[in-house]
């Protein structure tokens, strides 16, 4: 019994260490990431300013790819005051751009029910957002929908993707955790 | 300040006068001297109470009577040639029968726990022991809330569920954590990674605290946790034991066992099987319940193993498996939805009681293979070997966007193999060496299908330590002198992804390293000792602290490495001083570490990204120190009733700046009343009950606060300089000072089939709302509140 007892545990000992045999690997993609938010304002012609001519859309586009500094631009005329905007917001992967752009609005869109977004102004608040698209419980999710800029001057304004608000809180938007922050300076002006 | 250490001194010296003063002495010890290996009885074998010196020799039949022994601790040495003594304390309040068990190098073999109460009592180092009793009242609890029931033991909390040991204001990768002579290696970097040890396969527990030895080599800088597991039943029946524990906090319900016994045909040889499994839910504080606090666990053991009377070895696997739930309220992303979490009272939202389990959670499993071998040679000299292999899977899961909740986000697979070999000499009376020698091999591979950058890397490690440690034993005087080498390579494979490609690229470190310790026990009077002991530590940086790179999503914090990272070294004193009574036990440890480069990691800078700002952890190294003191003192004022008082107090700050280290643990104070009455002739054989008062102060060496969203606004200069001008940063000032009641009652009782001992009791008595400094989720949730419990031990044995 005791030359058993001896065996196994030479065994054990010798075994202990090619137990842990080398495992070679390397490493598959990463899943897709959301680096960019942006956001298009459409003028309607349904606006409490009636203009001759439609202004083209205004894009706001806020980049952050992982290890580089964030990138702001905006491109198109102005921001009118007054005057109705259709909004509507992709997300896009672009780690890997020019050659590959991911849009993932439509995933978003998919799983909608614990998404939100949110539209704050800093320093004041002088917007009125309406007509937002809802999820499938009939919950705003807000990745498209009218927007009127009441007030020209200097503005801040910060977009906000939630994950898992609770939509049914006084507040949505101070509950779930933030997916995306993103904040823009520009111009409202008077149209003339 | 003088003032109150005056009173206290005189306060103590009082009392120690009066109780002196009343002890009655005239008590008796008897019973009988055996070989435990052939039961026959041992003639001349010597027995002496060491706070008195009186003593006497056993008769031809073993037999041995000691009168006049005096009410409270006794301690009997009982000796004979050819054996190694045995210590025993005894705390005498009628009485007593013990039957010393001898054995010709026994003491050697089996009886880690008797080494170790030599150990205990003479080594240089300061010590609490916990034996298996008190283990199995507590089979079922947490491991680190245990500890934390010896002085001068804290407790880092990472919520309700997730907990591990603080020993001189250090933890983590500064405590060496020793199962069955095994090096615990599971992740133990990470604040959130709680250790795998089962406290239901422990025998007895060594507390260490500092770096009294170099036995145990790199990381055991604030010392070391030794667990011995229970030991294999040589001539015993068949016996089970059965553990169940209740808790109205959480809705926690747990049942253990174990079972064991010695084989018919071959008496020395045996085997050891239990196992234990828990689940409970959400956590309730005073206010309202932690959401996602639910946890699930179960353990199993098994042992199998021989003693004989110069060959002893044994066979141990064990599994520990852990689901954790992340407190709903720490998941934030960014550093807007931090300051809306820490500036509101409450949580903002609030759900109700859930058992479930939801994402963030974490799930561990730990698995351990062990082969430890003993063998006496006919010279006295012990060799030992111990093989083992642990296999340690992380995986956490976080809330993720597109349907990859269930996909974990960190899943990392660290393996363990180790050879250790030793060589412990007896044969010279005055002189003890102990010398050894130690392999470590270490793999560590994240698993790419959690399609996220690895917070660490992928890494091997390779280890070879050589140790002597010679001890010189004399009358009064003990000294101890070790010194130490050791050899670790690194080897890094990184992952990064440049310009849309994947790339691999890889990284070797070496390390050498010397440490030396040397220390002196002296038993200046007959009640009254000194232990000192002066030595170097190192701990070679830890591939988290060198490579670490990116989100922590639950702490919503970037985490940074630094690749110029050094081996962390210090040179550590300890002095303890010691005055044991039979009705006062008094002892102060007092200590001091210098290091010449201590690696922490705080808060340098802020990091965009996507999701908002974060603020960055860095990790650096500079000259650093930590000291205090954990005062300790017993006192049995009656035969029936005894009190405890501890307190302990930690600094720690950098270099010349005198800037204060982040997370010191706050002052505290505990006094505990305990009343035990013993039962002759009825089946209640003892009842007790005991109050536990216990306050923790308002930290009061204080960060520099700053609040999150202030902070992001500063550039990464800006930050430096606050820094350098007033110190390290903290989002919120330290919680106030709380004070905390326990209570806990208990009887046994003796029944045909075996002894059972029923345990009630309440934990935070007053139901306070409090948070506690050492909680990294105390800017987010207050503590538990009132928890009422039951535990049960059923012992049955089979007849």
């Amino acid at each position: 019994m005791r030359k058993t007892g001896i065996k196994l545990l030479t065994m054990a000992l010798i075994s202990v260490f090619l137990l842990n045999g080398c495992k070679k690997h390397g490493h598959g993609l990463l899943a897709e990431e959301i680096t960019t938010l942006e956001i298009t304002f459409t003028p309607v012609e349904d606006s409490p300013v009636k203009l001759g001519t439609l202004p083209d859309p205004t894009v706001f586009i806020y980049r952050v790819i992982p290890g580089s500094d964030p990138e702001r631009e905006i491109t198109g005329p102005n921001i009118f005051r007054d005057l109705n905007y259709t909004y509507s917001i992709r997300f896009l992967d672009e780690t890997n751009a020019p050659e590959d752009i991911i849009d993932l609005t439509e995933d978003i869109e998919a799983e909608g029910a614990e998404h939100l977004v949110c539209f704050e102004e800093i320093g004041s608040s002088t917007i009125v957002v309406s007509n937002q698209n809802e999820d499938i419980n009939e919950k705003t999710l807000g990745t498209t929908g009218n927007i009127i800029f009441d007030e020209a001057g200097a503005r801040t304004l910060k977009v906000l993707l939630k994950h898992e608000p609770n939509k049914n809180a006084a507040n949505p938007c101070n509950t779930g955790s933030t997916d995306i922050e993103a904040s823009f300076d520009f111009d409202v002006v008077i149209p003339i | 300040m003088y003032i109150i250490k005056t009173i206290l001194v005189i306060a103590i010296w009082l009392s120690v006068k009066t109780v002196m003063a009343q002890e009655p002495c005239n008590f008796i010890i008897e019973g009988y001297v055996i070989d435990e290996h052939d039961n026959q009885p041992l003639t001349n074998a010597n027995i002496i109470v060491a706070e008195t010196g009186y003593g006497c020799v056993s008769d031809a039949k073993g037999y041995y009577r000691i009168e006049g022994i005096c009410e409270g601790i006794n301690t009997l040495i009982c000796s004979h040639v050819g054996c190694e003594s045995i210590t025993v304390v005894l705390n005498v309040k009628e009485n007593v029968t013990f039957d010393f068990l001898l054995e010709h190098h026994a003491h050697l073999l089996e009886a880690i726990s008797i080494t170790a109460r030599k150990i205990n009592t003479r080594a240089s180092a300061s010590m609490n022991l916990i034996n298996r009793q008190e283990i199995e009242r507590n089979v079922l609890s947490d491991f680190s809330e245990f500890l934390s029931t010896v002085p001068g033991v804290k407790t880092l909390r990472s919520g309700s569920n997730i907990s591990k040991p603080i020993l001189h204001g250090m933890s983590g990768n500064r405590i060496k954590l020793i199962y069955n002579e095994i090096s615990i290696e599971d992740q133990q970097w990470g604040a959130e990674h709680a250790p795998s040890v089962l406290l239901s396969n422990s025998e007895e527990i060594q507390v260490i605290k500092g770096a009294g030895t170099v036995k145990y080599g790199s990381d055991a800088i604030a010392g070391a946790i030794v667990a011995s597991p229970l030991p294999i039943p040589k001539g015993e029946k068949f016996s089970t034991k059965i553990y169940t524990l209740a808790e109205t906090v959480n809705a926690l319900a747990s049942l253990g066992f174990n079972m064991k016994s010695s084989f018919k045909k071959n008496e020395s040889m045996g085997w050891n099987l239990g196992g234990d499994f828990a689940s409970n839910g959400d956590t309730h504080t005073p206010r309202y319940f932690q959401n996602n606090t639910g946890a699930r666990r179960y353990n199993y053991h098994f042992s199998w193993g021989q003693r004989k009377s110069n060959l002893n070895y044994r066979l141990d696997y064990q599994h520990l498996y852990r689901e954790t739930g992340i407190l709903k309220f720490a998941h934030i992303g960014n550093v807007s939805d931090f300051v809306r979490a820490i500036e509101s009272d409450t949580p903002i939202i609030q759900y109700p009681y859930q058992y479930r389990i939801d994402a963030p959670r974490q799930q561990v499993h730990h698995h351990i293979v062990s082969g430890t071998f003993n063998y006496i040679l006919k010279n006295d000299i012990n060799l030992k070997a111990t093989a083992a292999y642990q296999s340690n899977h992380r995986r956490e899961y976080d809330i993720r966007r597109g349907g990859r909740s269930a996909l974990p986000s960190l899943q990392m697979h660290l393996q363990t193999n180790l050879i250790d070999l030793e060589m412990v000499d007896f044969k010279k009376d005055k002189f003890k060496t102990n010398a050894g020698i130690q392999f470590q091999q270490q793999y560590n591979y994240n698993n790419p299908r959690t399609l996220v950058k690895p917070l660490i890397p992928d890494f091997r490690t390779y280890q070879t330590g050589l140790f002597v440690v010679e001890e010189i034993l004399m009358d009064k005087v003990n000294f101890e002198l070790g010194v130490r080498y050791d050899y670790m390579k690194q080897n890094i494979l990184f992952y990064e992804r440049v310009g849309g490609k994947d790339t691999t690229y890889s990284d070797n470190n070496s390390y050498h390293n010397f440490s030396y310790n040397a220390g002196v026990y002296w038993k200046l009077r007959e009640h009254f000792y000194i232990k000192f002991n002066t030595g170097t530590a190192f701990r070679n940086p830890h591939v988290s602290e060198l490579y670490s790179d990116g989100l922590h999503h639950g702490a919503a914090i970037y985490e940074k490495g630094n690749a110029d990272l050094g081996t962390e070294k210090s040179l550590n004193n300890s002095l303890e001083l010691a005055v044991e009574y039979p009705k006062v036990r008094f002892k102060i440890n007092t200590y001091h570490h210098h290091f010449f480069n201590y690696i922490f990691k705080s808060l340098e800078g802020v990091i965009p990204t996507i999701r908002g700002t974060f603020p960055i952890f860095g990790y650096r190294e500079s000259k650093a120190t930590i000291m205090g003191s954990d005062v300790d003192l017993e006192i049995f004022p009656h035969k029936y009733v005894s009190l405890q008082h501890s307190a302990d107090y930690v600094l720690g700050w950098i270099g010349k700046s005198k800037n204060n280290l982040p997370e010191i643990p706050p002052a505290s104070l505990s006094h505990s009343i305990a009343f035990r009455y013993p039962i002759e002739g009825k089946k209640i054989k003892e009842f007790h009950t005991s109050l536990k008062v216990e306050t923790f102060f308002k930290v009061q060496n204080t960060l520099n606060i700053v609040r999150a969203d202030s902070l992001i606004s500063l550039s990464n200069d800006e930050i430096q300089q606050l820094i350098n001008q007033s110190g390290f940063l903290d989002f919120t000032a330290p919680p106030p000072t709380y004070t905390l009641l326990n209570w806990e009652s208990g009887f046994k009782l003796d029944t045909k089939s075996g002894r059972m001992e029923f345990l009630a009791g309440i934990k935070n008595l007053t139901n306070k709302t409090y948070r506690n400094y050492l909680n990294r989720f105390r800017y987010f949730t207050d503590d538990a509140g009132i928890n009422f419990y039951i535990k049960t031990v059923f012992h049955i044995f089979n007849h």
